[in-house]
């Protein structure tokens, strides 16, 4: 006799794991915005902004 | 005409954008292992992206701004040049009742940006609440997987939907 298990996924799982990873993301973001790494990349530009005609 | 961003890439493939307001946005494309699985993808397909704004001065408005829909553009553009088959997936939180505002935004960049190159199905995620959660799958027109997934958006979307649809 054969037996097979089939795992079925919770419905909500889908939208659960989206907007956890979501939160995550934007959470790394606000992170990433402290570091010196970010606020170079900042300065750099606004140095790119400056040259830009009708900006 | 757009705003200068720049890829500082990462594991997240993180993108920043300065504007002339000097309001700071950080855009981000997170490889989703949880929905290539699901879905029967390759691993290194399908992201998941967010927008999200980091600096605001205390005297600028978020209005709208013209420039920053050509810069998503670009970012877009510059993101798919490693791979015509990447799938982005982008979904619309509902937990501060502001989902449809974010969607309505997203849409209104999507317009102004696409240039046909790049295809987007919308759908709603509803949980056992009756929570609604927007979501949209973007890809490359030349996708050669598209009918697949769109079959397979439409699949997992209803099959996540089903018993809640009233």
């Amino acid at each position: 006799m054969n037996v097979s298990i089939k795992t079925k996924r919770r419905k909500d799982d889908l939208i659960s794991y989206l907007i956890n990873s979501q939160k995550e993301l934007i959470n790394e973001c606000h992170e990433d915005f402290k570091t010196k790494k970010f606020q170079d990349v900042i300065s750099r530009l606004k140095e790119k902004n400056k040259s830009l005609n009708g900006i | 005409m757009e705003y200068s961003f720049e890829n500082i890439g990462g594991k997240n493939n993180s993108y920043t954008i300065l504007t002339s307001s000097d309001v700071v946005y950080e855009i981000k494309f997170k490889p989703s292992p949880y929905l290539s699985k699901l879905n029967n993808f390759d691993e290194d397909l399908i992201f998941e992206f967010v927008i999200e704004v980091l600096y605001k001065p205390l005297n600028i408005a978020l209005t709208l701004d013209k420039f920053l829909a050509p810069t998503i553009n670009k970012i877009f553009i510059d993101f798919y040049s490693a791979n015509n088959e990447l799938i982005t997936v982008y979904i619309c939180d509902s937990s501060d009742g502001k989902h449809f505002v974010r969607k309505r935004k997203f849409d209104y960049w999507f317009s102004e940006f696409n240039d046909n190159s790049f295809v987007k199905f919308d759908d709603v995620l509803v949980d056992k609440n009756n929570n609604e959660f927007p979501i949209s799958f973007i890809l490359k027109r030349t996708n050669p997987n598209i009918f697949k997934i769109y079959k397979d958006f439409v699949s997992s979307i209803s099959e996540n939907n089903e018993d809640k649809l009233r």
